[in-house]
Order: C-alpha cells, then structure tokens, then sequence
C-alpha cells in the first residue's frame, strides 16, 4: 500500500513538472500570442499601437507606415485594460529595441471598469518575472496564490492556454518565423478554422447578430456615467512612465466614435478633461478626433467606438498628418 | 478556490484522523459539519440548528399526542413548506441561474435536503413507522452532516440513523475505496461539468435567434451538465462518507442509458424518487385505489408537482414538472396498452424528451421559455443552413481556433466517457488502490479542469 502510494506520488510529481515544462516550451513558441512573440525579440519597430480592440482592429501598421514613414507594430489586443497593455508593453521593451513613438489608445471607457479587463493568463509563461507577478498580484487576487504552482499556473486558465501551447508545438516544429497577424493587426472579423469551411470568408457567424443588435440597441455604450477607477489610472501612469524612461514620444489619442452614442454620454467631457490633466504630466496632450465628419454617419461603424476599414483609413490619414506637423 | 481545497483537505484530514482515533466519533463528525457550513456561512448553521431543533421537538410532540397527531403532523409540514416558499421566493427574485443570488443562496445552504428528512420525520412518527429520536445531538447530526448537506443524497432520518451512529472501524479499503469515488466525483465535476457549462450557457443566455436544432442542442448540452455536476457531487459525497466507513444511498444508475421515462425517473436523482414515491406518490395514490390508473396518474401529477416545487417556485419548473407528467402519463396509458417501441428508439426518444424538458428547467424566466420554444417549434429553421455559423459558433461561443478546439475537447471527453461509463463506475466503487486510475485522474484533473470560472453546484442552487 505504503510502495504504492510512493508510486503514485512520484508519477504524479514526474508528471506535473514534465507537463509544466512542456506547457511553458508550447506558449513560449506560440508566435501568435502577442506577449510571446514580442518575448522572442523579434520586432522591430518605430512607433508601437497600443490599447484595446479599438486599435486593434481599425490601426492597420501597413497603412500607417506609408503615412508616417516608420515602421509600425500594433501591439493592442483585444479586451485589454491599462494593466494588460502596461505589460504588453512592459515585454516589449524588455525584448526588443525601444521604438521611438508609442500611440496610446485611451477614452472615457478606459477609466471605467466596467470596460474591458485584465487577462492574467495572457501572462503566464512570464511568471518568472517580478514585474509580471506583481501586476498579477495586485490585479487578479485568484490567480495570485495559484502562480507558484506547477501545471496549475498554466491549467488554472486551461480553456485559454491549452490550444495555444499545442499550437506552439507546431508552431516550434514546423519552424515559423511570423505570427499569423505578422504586425499585430487584425481585420475586423472573427477567425474560423479552415477546417471546418475551407471556402469560407469567415466574415459573418455571430458578428452579424452583434451587428444587427448594435443598430437597435447599443446599450453597452450609450447613455452612460463614467466611474473613475484609480487601479486603471495608476497603470496609465506607469504605462506613461515606461515611455517617458525610455525616450519613447507618446501620443495620447481616441479615434472617431459614432456622435450618435458619444453624444448620449452624461460625463463624457468631464472624462476627456481629466485624461487631457493626465496626459499633460507627461508632456502629451490628448487627441480626441470626435469632431470629424466621420463620427455622424451610422455607416462607417461596427460598434459605437470601432470604424470600419474605409472610415478608420481616412481617420489614419488625419493621425499621421497630425503626427508628422508635430516631427 | 485553491486556498478552499486546501481547507477542506486539511479539515477532513483532521477529521478522519480524530475520527478514527477518538472514543466520541460522532462529536467529531457533529463538529466538522458545522465547521464547513460554517465556512461556507456561519448563518447558515443558525437556520440548519433552527429547522433541526424544531424537527426534534415537533416529532415528539407528534409521537406523545395520540389525538391531536394528525393536526400536529400538518401543521408542522406546513411550517416547513412555508419557510421553504419563503426562501425559494426570495431567492427567485434574484434568479437562481444569473449568479446574483448566491449569497442568499449560502445562507440557505442545505435547506431543501434537510426539509425533506424533517417532512419525512414527521410522517413515519405520525404513521408509527419510527420512534423518535430522544437525543437532540443525534439528530442535528443527520441533518448536518456535511458531505450530503449541500447536494444530497436525500436521506431519512432512519437511513441515517443506521448509515451514521455506528461505532467506526478502520479500514484502509474504506480510505481508499472513497478516495477513487472521490477523484472520480471531481473529475466529472471540473472537466466534464464545466467544460460543458459555457456551451449550454451560450444557448440559454445568448439573446440572438437560433434554428430548432440548436436550441434543443442546448437542452441536451444541459442535461448533460446538469448530470455530470449533480452526479459529480454525489460521488464526491458517497466518497468522503466512505472515508468514514459511512455507505450512503446511491442517486444514479447510469441514467443517460435509460430507455423511457419511467425507466430515467428509475435511475436519475433516485434518492429524491424514492422520497417522493414514500411519501408523495403512495399516499396520495392510496386514496384513489380503487381505480388504479387514476390513482397512478393522480400519483404521477402530484409527484411531480411537488417535485418541481421542490426544485423552485416558478412557471418555468411547472412546465418542467407538466412535461415528465406527459411524458409518464402516455407511458403509463401506453404500458396498458401493451405498445412496446424498440429500444434504441425508446433511448432517443427519452434522451429528446428530458431534453426538451430541461429547456424550461433551465430557462429562468418565461421570457427565455418562450424565445427558447420559439426557436424550437419554427420549423423552417429547425435545422442550420449553415452548420458552422448556426450552430458549431454558437456552441462553442465564438468562431475562434480556441473556441472550437475547446468545444471539440468537452465532445471528445463526453463521448468516451458515457461509451465507458459503467466499466468507469466499477473502478471507482473499487477498494483497490489503483495507481493508474487515480493517476489518470489526478493528471487529467489538473490538465483539463476547469479552475478560474468553474460553476458552483447547480443543485446546491436548490
């Protein structure tokens, strides 16, 4: 009994560092988690995107660098707070030449809580980082005792880690060198696996109803009083310090939003004051581009803060032309 | 959730030690129940002492008044039922599916089991089946014995009696034989359950339109959670008790395998069922004995009416409770009848049929019911046009690599594990320490559970 309680302990120990190890090599090696990639210090950029979903998916580097003449990495993602971004960024740095320019997303919705969140399992193959695990600590207090374990820090958040360190696997087997979203940019529109419907364009699925409903019922964004939160200011500030340490210009900026939601907004403009105070500090004011013609028209949307790709192009020619007035 | 496990590992290791070690064994079990109840929420044990305590006295009461037994008898169950009317109210207004209500929920931890030991108390004193209880401690223990309190199994106070106040022998099959059970009861729970969770989540909570198939994919999807986390629960408690050389009753007999209704009800949830058919069925029936189909079906009715009470006070558990009446009142007519259907037909159709039932037990309010048995009845868009977009993106909540490798995964487990469900049970009512199995287990507990935004027991929500 006693020899094979050992037994079973000694697997399980065996089996779970193994397991540990492999899960760290695949999510190390997966070019298409954004944290990883810029891990591996391969890019080399001159201005950085960072934010959001907003960035994400209206800032398309190729474009922009034909208007500002610098190389561009997007490095926004999807969902992501300040502290989400600080670290993204945080990584960046740490591994990969310092850009010259960083274009920083902020808006109303980025103080607020209710907004977006932060993704501790984005993090956890750099658990060996104190930068890293004390942002974790201070921001996801569940995960915080589980980061110490083996194979539970990477299976604690299992449903988002394991496809993506099998994918590293093949990612490390097959010897590719670009993510699939080689400068970070990703087109508005959900990705489907090939597998399933080769022929597909994959521009539809559920992102129609989410379409359809914006039309009727934006309530996510509408009407709404802002909450200040100080955790997302204080990671704001250090994104802002991080810049300011390594030279970086920063340009503090919110793209179009659709006027017939910004406008329904109770505190919006006491919000777009205060980020302006903040943004001074540093030496940047805030760019708000809610006055452009494209704000008016339902058209060039796919959610009260997302352009399409026509419209978001225009609203790039405007950025860059600002940006380069200020070189 | 880790810093829970930790606690409840060490508390039952202490438990077991001192258990097994000590001359007053049921002090000891009397105190770790409400330790855990406790730290679940301390006024929890208030509202379990209260119920107990009332039950105790209320009971002798019923015993020592020959004449006034009958009055006593019913004005005691209706005290029970009030308060849990009182409480499944308050709970119902916050809903018991968004999650809201789980304080409240805390606070009435237990409350529908141990009612239903406190009814059937008070009936088999009135009838002259037990005596009662002459120690208060005793019977607080029945009822607040922690591996059953939050989920079941439903147990009478004569069950556990005999299951409980026996003096403990020490046996390491005991250990380990609960220890399989347990791993097991865990494994159903964080990687079946839960994985299963955001895809039946994803048709009950999304407010986009769906095609018939899909909808009633989701009722299914449900139905099969709702299975693995009860089931899952209960083998976790059966396990536990077993460290304790304590055998409680089981509640399933691979149901999913059942080929009527009458033969699910058999298998699902069947400690409930055997309370339900000893103290709802039988005696109501009786008073209709002399025709034995409307005693049957008038049995059939108010068990199941009592049953979807039971589980909450809503339309949407009414409609649940009016499908199995349906469904076993043509099964009964049809057994009459001598109309027999193959089996693998009488399977699918008993899978479809709880199916569509779960739809209105999960639903929460009438307007999902409604939206849900829209979508199901519109039969020009029963089935996808486009599989993909209509229904593998809904069920896996997205159209992303993640997202369907995720759904695949739960696919894959759930299918091996109902092909070899009953060889898996064999091993785990096991007393033999089997390294592979619990290391297995073990491994693919900590690899495919689900730990950051695992669901709470459903039935604890009962």
């Amino acid at each position: 009994m006693l020899k094979k309680l050992t037994i079973l302990l000694l697997l399980v120990m065996a089996a779970v560092f193994a397991l540990d190890h492999l899960l760290f090599f695949g999510l190390s090696h997966n070019l298409n988690l954004k944290a990883s990639y810029v891990g591996q210090g391969k890019v080399r950029a001159e201005a950085l995107v960072l934010g959001p979903c907003e960035p994400l998916f209206t800032i398309d580097p190729d474009y922009l660098e034909k208007k500002l003449k610098r190389s561009v990495y997007n490095l926004s993602l999807n969902h992501s707070d300040f502290a989400d971004n600080y670290l993204h960024f945080y990584l960046y740095l740490k591994n990969n030449p310092a850009p010259k320019m960083l274009l920083l997303y902020v808006t109303p919705e980025s103080f607020d809580l209710r907004f977006n969140t932060f993704h501790a399992y984005r993090f956890a193959p750099f658990l060996a980082d104190s930068i890293v695990t004390a942002t974790i600590g201070d921001l996801d207090s569940n995960y915080a005792p589980w980061m110490r374990l083996p194979l539970l820090r990477y299976s604690y958040f299992g449903r988002m880690l394991l496809f993506p360190a099998l994918q590293g696997f093949k990612h490390w087997n097959s010897g590719k060198q670009k993510p699939y979203l080689s400068k970070g940019y990703e087109q508005h529109r959900p990705a489907v696996s090939p597998f399933f419907d080769p022929a597909r364009k994959s521009d539809s699925l559920l992102f129609d109803v989410q379409l359809d409903e914006f039309g009727n019922t934006p309530e996510d964004a509408a009407d709404k009083t802002f909450i200040w939160n100080a955790k997302r200011e204080k990671y704001f500030v250090k994104i802002m310090e991080l810049a300011r340490a390594k030279g970086l210009q920063v340009i503090v900026y919110e793209s179009p939003g659709f006027s017939g939601i910004l406008g329904t907004q109770r505190n919006r403009h006491l919000f777009l004051q205060k980020i302006n105070a903040l943004s001074s500090r540093f030496g940047s004011a805030y760019w708000c581009f809610d006055h452009l013609a494209t704000c008016g028209a339902r058209a060039n949307f796919i959610s009260p803060l997302m352009m399409k790709s026509a419209a978001s192009q225009n609203f790039m020619d405007t950025l860059s032309l600002r940006i380069n007035k200020l070189k | 959730m880790l810093l829970e496990a930790l606690y409840f590992v060490v508390v039952l290791a202490l438990s077991l030690l001192f258990y097994y070690r000590t001359k007053y064994p049921l002090h000891v079990l009397f105190f770790a129940s409400l330790f855990f109840i406790a730290y679940m929420q301390w006024c929890a044990i208030l509202l379990l002492l209260g119920n107990a305590i009332f039950a105790f006295y209320w009971g002798r009461l019923i015993s020592t008044s020959a004449k006034r037994k009958q009055a006593l008898f019913v004005f005691g169950v209706s005290i029970l039922l009030l308060e849990l009317i009182i409480f499944k109210v308050l709970l119902l207004e916050d809903g018991a599916w968004t999650g809201s209500a789980a304080p409240k929920l805390m606070l009435t931890l237990g409350l529908s089991f141990y009612t239903l030991q406190h009814m059937a108390y008070f009936f088999d004193i009135k009838i002259g089946r037990i005596q009662p209880e002459e120690k208060a401690g005793y019977y607080i223990l029945s009822a607040a014995y922690f591996p059953k309190l939050l989920c079941g199994p439903v147990i009478t106070y004569q069950n556990a009696k005999k299951a409980l106040f026996n003096a403990p022998i020490f046996k390491i099959e005991n250990l380990v034989s609960g220890a399989n059970r347990f791993a097991f009861g865990a494994f159903k729970k964080l990687v079946l359950a839960d994985r299963l969770a955001p895809m039946s989540a994803a048709v009950f909570e999304g407010s986009y339109p769906l095609h018939g198939f899909t909808a009633l994919f989701g009722g299914l999807l449900f139905t099969l959670q709702v299975y693995f986390d009860f089931s899952g629960y209960i083998d976790m408690a059966l396990g536990i008790s077993r460290m304790f050389g304590i055998n409680l009753p089981e509640n399933f007999a691979l149901p999913l395998r059942a080929t009527s209704i009458t033969h699910f009800w058999r298998r699902w949830h069947m400690t409930l069922m055997q309370w339900l058919s000893a103290y709802v069925y039988y005696p109501f029936s009786y008073y209709f004995r002399k025709s034995a189909l409307l005693s049957a079906l008038i049995g059939i009715v108010l068990t199941l009416f009592f049953s979807a009470f039971w589980h909450g006070i809503g339309l949407t558990f009414l409609l649940w409770g009016a499908c199995h009446m349906l469904y076993l009142s043509i099964e009964l007519l049809a057994q009459q009848r001598q109309i027999e259907i193959p089996k693998a037909l009488g399977w699918f159709l008993t899978i479809v049929a709880v199916s569509f039932a779960n739809v209105f037990f999960r639903a929460g309010d009438l307007q999902v019911v409604y939206k849900l048995t829209t979508d199901i009845f519109s039969l020009n868009t029963f089935w996808p046009h486009n599989w993909l977009a209509g229904f593998v993106a809904v069920i896996a909540k997205g159209g992303e690599l993640n997202d369907l490798f995720n759904c695949a995964l739960a696919a894959l487990l759930v299918l091996l594990f109902l092909l070899f469900e009953a060889r898996l049970n064999a091993i785990a009512n096991s007393d033999k320490f089997n390294v592979s199995w619990l290391f297995s287990l073990l491994l693919l507990i900590a690899v495919l559970g689900v730990f950051s935004d695992g669901e709470q027991f459903i039935y604890a929500r009962f």
